[in-house]
């Protein structure tokens, strides 16, 4: 053990003494004096005007589109918050409205024709009955007229049924 | 706020919760035909003290929702407010006067009610009570829905008007700012208002038919015909509310929204 360190010192000792070859020496010299005297490349004046404009104009053509997304977007959510105040056309207010309304009417409608075509009670039930089947027709809600039906139904009952 | 406004107002409050709140619950005074669908079969076959506990249930159930009735249409009646001395306050003074008549009525039906023993006895007052419905409480019932409805008619054309009124608005201004064009909604437009002069044209005849005095039979038979023209005013503000909805979709449509 002792003995292979001993080899390897002086294998390294040895590396000291190596040195390049006299020519490669010579033409590394030469090539390096010979390029420090050498004048740098002129630069192209139009070359340079170029690729700063193309640089700010692809700066400028992102910065466009960046802008125009941005934009585009806030103007399309805030849309509505630009035009004036519209009572007529607001579109909850309108339709709370609307289906109030039509189904109020409906429902008086419905008491119009309880009591207007048909004079007795008999009549009346068997009507409203008929119109309560119909194909595609929205069940009537509770009304005062289902009240009175429902008199005339507990009427006939009492007197036709027991 | 009128009973309309009020309607409006509960809608718009009360929609998101309609559909499971109003639909699913059980009023007491609910009473659906289901609750009555029993067959003729099932009651003749009952012994006769249930058929006579069950006529008087039933009998006494119909006398009930009568007053019930009644009160309802009390309180319609009341929530008119007319000047004093007017035709149409003497028209309503009337109307209650009418209403309470019936009240007793079916009051005193009820007492008697309580003294009948018999099945007989109580199919006979069933009948009287028919009676009375068929020739005096309905036709008069009749005449103060007629008298109702009039006014209701009247609230209403108020409301749809003044809806018109707001779109026509809306349209103009967004017409000024350029981003519509209101030649483009003008034809709809006229045909609401069009229809809204035609109903209150017909509501304005049916009230003076109405209002007017006397039970001759010309009188009987004009106040037929108002319930037609009310039905058919009531008709064209449905209609005009489809127009609304359809100029509201026009407007967002052509505004991008």
């Amino acid at each position: 053990m002792r003995q292979n360190d001993e080899d390897i010192i002086k294998k390294f000792q040895g590396l000291r003494r190596i040195e390049p070859d006299v020519g490669y020496v010579r033409d590394s010299r030469r090539l390096v004096l010979a390029s420090r005297n050498a004048p740098l490349p002129r630069q192209d004046i139009f070359a340079g005007v170029t690729q700063s404009l193309s640089f700010a104009f692809e700066t400028a053509l992102v910065a466009a589109l960046f802008l125009v997304v941005i934009l585009g977007g806030v103007f399309g959510l805030s849309k509505s918050l630009f035009l004036p105040v519209l009572q007529g056309i607001d579109e909850k207010a309108l339709v709370t409205e609307a289906d109030a309304i039509n189904n109020d009417i409906h429902l008086k409608l419905d008491e119009i024709a309880y009591f207007g075509n048909h004079k007795t009670s008999t009549e009346r039930v068997v009507a409203l009955d008929a119109k309560r089947i119909q194909p595609g027709r929205k069940e009537l809600p509770l009304t005062e007229t289902l009240t009175d039906q429902e008199i005339d139904k507990l009427l006939n009952r009492v007197i036709n049924e027991y | 706020m009128s009973r309309l406004k009020r309607v409006i107002f509960a809608v718009g409050i009360a929609t998101p919760l309609m559909g499971a709140f109003v639909f699913g619950i059980e009023p007491a005074l609910a009473v659906g035909p289901s609750s009555t669908v029993v067959s003729a079969e099932t009651n003749a076959s009952l012994a006769p003290e249930e058929k006579l506990t069950k006529a008087k249930e039933d009998l006494t159930k119909a006398l009930d929702l009568s007053l019930k009735k009644v009160n309802g249409l009390k309180s319609r009646l009341n929530e008119l407010n007319f000047p004093e001395l007017s035709r149409e306050e003497e028209l309503k003074n009337e109307a209650l006067k009418n209403l309470d008549d019936y009240a007793d009525y079916y009051n005193k039906a009820k007492e008697d009610l309580e003294k009948k023993n018999s099945l007989e006895e109580v199919k006979d007052l069933a009948k009287n009570v028919k009676e009375y419905r068929d020739t005096i409480y309905t036709p008069g019932v009749e005449e103060i829905v007629r008298f109702v409805l009039v006014f209701y008619n009247e609230e209403v054309l108020g409301i749809a008007n003044d809806r018109l009124s707001k779109i026509e608005t809306d349209v103009k201004k967004l017409d000024k700012l350029g981003v519509i064009k209101e030649a483009d909604f003008r034809s709809k437009l006229d045909e609401a208002d069009k229809l809204l002069q035609k109903a209150h044209n017909l509501q304005g005849e049916a009230k003076e038919i109405i209002l007017s005095a006397t039970s001759t039979d010309l009188v009987k038979e004009k106040k037929s015909s108002a319930k037609d023209m009310i039905e058919n005013s009531l008709n064209n503000v449905k209609n005009v509310y489809i127009i609304f909805l359809e100029l509201n979709q026009t407007v967002k449509k052509s505004l991008g929204l």
